[in-house]
């Protein structure tokens, strides 16, 4: 078993089968400096910055366990932080009282080995999160791609325990899994690239091109003047495969306003 | 002797034992039957076209199925190749083909209804055809009885 604790700078990271059109506000992201990315695994989106710390246990797909995990982690941090965090049947991690989510699951199985990842909200601007991550466009598009379920209520840990920081976090969750392996190595992870960790370098490369971030949505129609003269595109891999839009050209790589994949694959991933 | 007989004779031993001895005296691979992958995915064949799809086990293990993620018609596909995904509400799967050719066609209807794979993972959840490049590729894979026997082993690991 392998744990992973890291964090990123600012980022909109969504599902594999997402629609970034209707997840996240591009403007606002652009506007904002925050990156938008696609991960490998499925699940709805959510917003990333430093004040939030990432979890991914990489186990085979046997031992691949996400409600194993997550109890763990809740049941540590509430013993050692003195909060009140349960999970729910969606495996959220909720901070009571007012059922917060603080944490959202996502898992991916392949070849035999696994991932369960998690996000950890340990103090993050709400009004931020909220504006990322509300689209502008989400009744004008039609699609089968997957959808976030948003959350009733969000919160931090930092909204329970005032002076927390991330490294005490971090050590009670590395702390918490030690207790349950044999054998633990604790190594931080300097560098990056297929030297340290075999394919890696062509796996970023998928992860910052247009084809992944936006070609991977799943096929869906799109109607610019909703209620009056109605024109529609149908978009597949990101490309425009039918428009009845003079503002949409066949052929051309679906985009709103000024979202570009430029932006998108600039900023993203810097180590 | 038949292949049923050879089976009960041998039943002590593993299962991979079992399959072996299937092997080599079943040379004929039977119109309609399924035959089942390691990875909990079966094909069945009619002619040179194989269907192929996800067990009951599989759909159960994964859980409500959301969205798949099927292969483009036309693509070229060797066995054990990654076909597409599953993503369900607990994690996105790779699919695997279980046997080498060219896919002729996807499942619209798992497509825009993806729970059917859930509710009818043999008949109408199943996932793509191909057109297959090599029918003896099939004997390298699981009957219903063996199938059977490998999840039952596979369980008590």
């Amino acid at each position: 078993m392998a744990l992973l604790l890291w964090r990123n700078n600012p980022a909109v990271v969504i599902g594999r089968h997402q629609n970034p059109w209707m997840e996240a506000n591009l403007n606002y992201l652009l506007d904002n400096s925050i990156s938008l990315c696609r991960r490998h695994s499925g699940g709805g989106t959510v917003y990333h910055d430093t004040g939030n710390l990432n979890i991914s246990i990489l186990t085979t797909h046997k031992n691949h366990n996400r409600r194993f995990n997550l109890d763990l982690i809740a049941d540590s941090l509430n013993a050692n932080l003195g909060t009140e965090i349960i999970r729910n049947v969606r495996d959220d991690l909720l901070l009571e009282p007012g059922s917060r989510k603080i944490s959202g699951t996502a898992a991916r199985i392949s070849h035999g080995r696994a991932y369960h990842h998690f996000t950890l909200l340990v103090d993050v601007c709400k009004y931020r999160l909220s504006q990322a991550l509300k689209s502008p466009n989400k009744a004008m598009i039609s699609t089968n791609a997957t959808l976030s379920v948003p959350a009733k209520a969000v919160g931090f840990l930092k909204e329970e325990v005032e002076d927390i920081q991330i490294d005490r976090i971090e050590q009670v969750l590395i702390d918490a899994f030690q207790s349950k392996c044999d054998d633990v190595v604790l190594s931080p992870i300097e560098s990056i690239s297929n030297r340290t960790f075999d394919g890696v370098e062509e796996n970023l490369k998928l992860l910052q091109s247009w084809e992944w971030i936006y070609g991977k949505s799943p096929k869906f129609s799109f109607m610019p003047n909703m209620g009056q003269k109605q024109e529609v595109v149908e978009v597949e891999n990101g490309v425009i495969i039918q428009s009845s839009s003079p503002n949409f050209l066949l052929g051309d790589h679906f985009s709103l306003d000024s979202s570009s994949h430029d932006f998108a694959c600039n900023r993203l991933l810097r180590f | 002797m038949s292949t049923l007989a050879v089976r009960n004779v041998l039943g002590l031993r593993s299962v991979n034992a079992l399959s072996n001895v299937f092997k080599s005296f079943s040379t004929t691979v039977r119109l309609n039957d399924r035959y089942y992958t390691k990875k909990h995915e079966w094909i069945s064949v009619k002619g040179k076209i194989g269907t192929v799809g996800i067990s009951d086990f599989a759909q159960d293990a994964l859980g409500d199925v959301v969205y798949v993620e099927l292969p483009e018609k036309g693509t070229e596909l060797t066995k054990g190749d990654t076909a597409g995904a599953i993503e369900s509400v607990k994690a996105a799967s790779d699919i695997y083909s279980p046997a080498s050719g060219v896919v002729t066609e996807r499942n619209a209807e798992v497509e825009s209804s993806p729970g059917v794979i859930n509710k009818s993972p043999y008949e109408k959840g199943w996932l793509f055809k191909l057109e297959l490049k090599n029918a003896d590729e099939l004997k390298e894979l699981m009957d219903e009885a063996t199938y059977e026997k490998f999840k039952a082993q596979e369980s008590s690991e």
